[in-house]
């Protein structure tokens, strides 16, 4: 039988190829998983809009139960926060929230809130990013049958907010390739096991480069990383500080397609 | 389900006529004398198959020596309404628009009194309406130089599909039907598609006549061709149907007298229509409507930046632009000292621009700019392009090529980004009208009726330089420029062209 990642994905692949080559893909996979392991997913945020927005998507999880672990940094939970979380409770998700001073860097939230959680996997996911319905299911779904130590997704959709344009960059190369064994993946989209998680320091204690940090390490211990398909994570690029330039442009280059607005499909959760 | 959007200027294909046609029509035209021409125009519309009941004809009566007379063979609800001239009130234009104001219909039908119908011409200007908002008609016409002046004879060969028989001897204008055929059938008019706007025979919806204000008042003559202008800058269809047939008795007095409808013409019509860039180029004059609208965010840039943004968009003869500049203006009236001003930038460009007529100042507070909020600051008015730019915008910005290459391309939207994260982007003015009409967001609106693109700076630029661009383009001017080469005064026209260029490019 021919494997499912041998599928011809490449520039040509257009959308509705991409989506039924990946529907393939996550049907077997799903059909694979026996028992779903203890998750948890940890998430540090700085502004209250964008916790919000991530609470409301997380509520919406296809993931049966999971644990929530936030890390409030400098912020305080307002009522909207308070209502999805005791939302997201009922619906079998525990969440536990941590406070962290001003002076606190990424690296240390997201390594103290990996070390207090107590699933046999660690998911990160970043409160300004745009997750499908089936983005945890999937990344599960993806390392228990690839037996990896992590897995991530490729960067195949990037919405630029400046420009309110989402963009889709689908090829073999760069960032932009799906269903291998890589060093990289989108640090928004890691699952990583407790045990490689561990040993390899979690995500350091750096303001930048958390994810590189932690994908390094395990990289470096022997550890196996797989990159899924990007489809289900829409990663995006903020305003930026007016003295502060990020070269968002970049991505417009050899891009397939481009749609004003957020990328409308059932697999992002915006249909 | 919603109904898909109209994709610029697209329509349906082989539209047929309506079975059941629902549409009221009010036939108009406008008359001084020619009671004779006008009994076989009267003739020809008896003889229309589309339902009786349906249509009115109103027959203006703009102050004939003898008053004019409905002839005996026209349709049953045909009245003359005098038009009473005053020094402020006579010719065509106050008098259609003044007469149009009071009839209820829901379709106009202009024609001119000069002109000779097909039986089903009506029938085929109402198909469209009926299918939906949003078209100007536009009958086909052949001009004769002599004919019949019966109105029985007319009518019966009308009425028994003689139509075609009633001339051996007709013309076509080749520079008309040129356009037409080159634009396919206006379904991708460039800026230029307008000129096929003639008024001898058009429709339209009343709700869109009324929208538009009818004809522009102070013009006396070519206020078709300046509708036409406003029509095509509303993102409105013109169609030219060329099943809806007709004669032209004799021909129109702009072929007869050009040179001094030229005269006359030529600088009452080019200050409402920036497309006539040779006209404008004559002379440094400033014109009512501009090719550009600027929308400048000048928030973090200096007026060294401004003026390099805003002579670049000028530079070219004929083409003028009007200036809205974006800041935090209201800071500069709190108190403040020349030696330690944190808005000394700002102050600059407004002690240098503040009584500039086509510059205008906008408040802006210190948030970040939303495209949607950008596209509601441009004017809805009939300027081709529009255009936002950050004042601090990194690399030459050239406002001309981004803007031909959105029409070239038949884009709503074509936007740059650079590597410093500075956005410019020129917008189509019809694909603006029509996507503001629309519910919902003009920048989504944009997207899905003629099209959204962004680029990198530098693609843009690399795509717009090196030996291979510049041959094309060379190429391409030698072409076009060296066709109208006719006579020995074209050679001379054309040689002081290729000089003037070659001139521009040395100095630049």
């Amino acid at each position: 039988m021919q494997s499912v990642e041998n599928t011809t994905l490449d520039r040509s692949t257009t959308f509705s190829q991409e989506i039924e080559a990946i529907s393939r893909i996550r049907l077997l996979r799903h059909n694979k998983t026996r028992k779903y392991p203890a998750v948890s997913v940890v998430l540090s945020t700085v502004r209250p809009d964008d916790l919000t927005s991530i609470l409301s998507q997380i509520k919406l999880q296809s993931l049966k139960s999971f644990e929530l672990l936030i890390g409030l940094h400098a912020i305080q939970l307002n009522a909207q926060h308070k209502t999805l979380i005791s939302q997201l409770n009922k619906r079998g998700i525990k969440v536990r929230v941590e406070k962290y001073s001003q002076e606190s860097t990424l690296g240390t939230i997201l390594t103290d809130l990996a070390r207090k959680s107590s699933g046999d996997f660690v998911a990160k996911m970043d409160d300004d990013d745009y997750y499908g319905p089936d983005h945890l299911r999937d990344l599960v779904d993806a390392i228990i049958d690839k037996e990896a130590d992590v897995v991530g997704r490729a960067m195949n959709y990037v919405y630029l907010e400046p420009l309110e344009l989402t963009v889709r960059r689908f090829g073999v190369q760069g960032t932009q390739a799906v269903e291998l064994w890589s060093d990289w993946v989108c640090g928004g989209t890691i699952l990583v096991s407790r045990a490689a998680g561990e040993s390899a320091g979690w995500f350091g204690n750096g303001t930048t480069a958390v994810d590189r940090y932690l994908l390094s390490h395990v990289t470096e211990n022997g550890g196996k990383i797989w990159r899924t398909f990007g489809a289900g994570y829409i990663y995006k690029r903020g305003f930026t500080f007016h003295t502060y330039s990020t070269n968002y442009s970049k991505y417009l280059k050899n891009a397939n397609q481009q749609v004003v607005g957020l990328w409308q499909d059932a697999i992002f959760g915006t249909q | 389900m919603t109904k898909k959007p109209i994709f610029r200027f697209e329509r349906p294909e082989n539209l047929p006529l309506v079975r059941t046609p629902t549409l009221s029509v009010a036939i108009i035209t406008a008359c001084r004398d020619g009671q004779e021409k006008l009994n076989l125009l009267m003739a020809s519309l008896a003889a229309q198959t589309y339902p009786k009941e349906l249509v009115s004809v109103h027959v203006i009566d703009d102050g004939s020596k003898t008053p004019i007379e409905i002839p005996a063979i026209a349709p049953k609800k045909s009245k003359v309404i005098r038009y009473k001239n005053t020094p402020s009130s006579w010719g065509k234009t106050a008098a259609t628009n003044d007469v149009a104001s009071t009839i209820k219909a829901d379709v106009f039908w202009f024609v001119d009194a000069d002109m000779v119908f097909e039986k089903e011409h009506l029938a085929h200007h109402m198909k469209w309406h009926h299918d939906g908002d949003g078209y100007a008609v536009l009958g086909w016409k052949r001009f004769v130089q002599e004919w019949d002046n019966s109105p029985q004879k007319a009518f019966e060969m009308i009425n028994f599909g003689k139509f075609a028989d009633m001339h051996s001897e007709s013309w076509v204008k080749e520079l008309w039907e040129n356009r037409i055929e080159k634009t396919a059938d206006l379904l991708h008019p460039g800026l230029d598609g307008y000129r096929s706007f003639v008024g001898a025979t058009f429709s339209i919806k009343s709700t869109l006549w009324k929208k538009m204000g009818g004809y522009r008042r102070e013009l006396v003559t070519g206020e078709d061709t300046e509708l036409g202008w406003r029509l095509f800058m509303e993102g409105i269809r013109i169609i030219p149907e060329r099943r809806a047939r007709s004669w032209h008795l004799g021909y129109s007095t702009v072929e007869s007298n050009k040179e001094l409808i030229d005269r006359h013409n030529q600088p009452s019509l080019a200050q409402y229509i920036p497309e006539m860039k040779k006209v404008r180029a004559r002379t440094s004059n400033s014109w009512v409507i501009p090719t550009y609208e600027a929308v400048i965010d000048v928030r973090n840039s200096n007026l060294k930046q401004l003026q390099s943004i805003c002579s670049g968009l000028t530079s070219f003869p004929g083409t003028q632009a009007n200036f809205i500049l974006l800041g935090s203006w209201s800071q500069l009236k709190k108190r403040y000292s020349p030696v330690s001003d944190r808005y000394g930038d700002l102050r600059e460009i407004s002690n240098w621009l503040k009584s500039e007529n086509n510059v205008t100042f906008q408040e802006e507070g210190d948030e970040n700019l939303k495209i949607e909020k950008i596209l509601s600051r441009f004017t809805n008015s009939p300027i081709p392009f529009h255009i936002f730019i950050d004042g601090d915008f990194d690399g030459d910005f050239d406002g001309k090529l981004l803007c031909d290459y959105l029409l070239a391309h038949e884009y709503g939207l074509v936007g740059l980004a650079t590597k410093q994260d500075r956005r410019a982007f020129a917008v189509f003015q019809p694909a603006l009208a029509r996507s503001i009409s629309m519910p919902g967001s003009i920048y989504q609106n944009l997207s899905a009726t003629w099209g959204v693109l962004w680029l990198t700076h530098e693609s843009f630029v690399a795509m717009h330089s090196g030996s291979k661009f510049r041959r094309a383009r060379a190429v391409n001017f030698l072409k076009r420029e060296g066709k109208k080469v006719n006579s020995p005064q074209q050679l001379l026209i054309f040689t002081k062209k290729l000089f003037s260029v070659l001139l521009h490019k040395a100095l630049k």
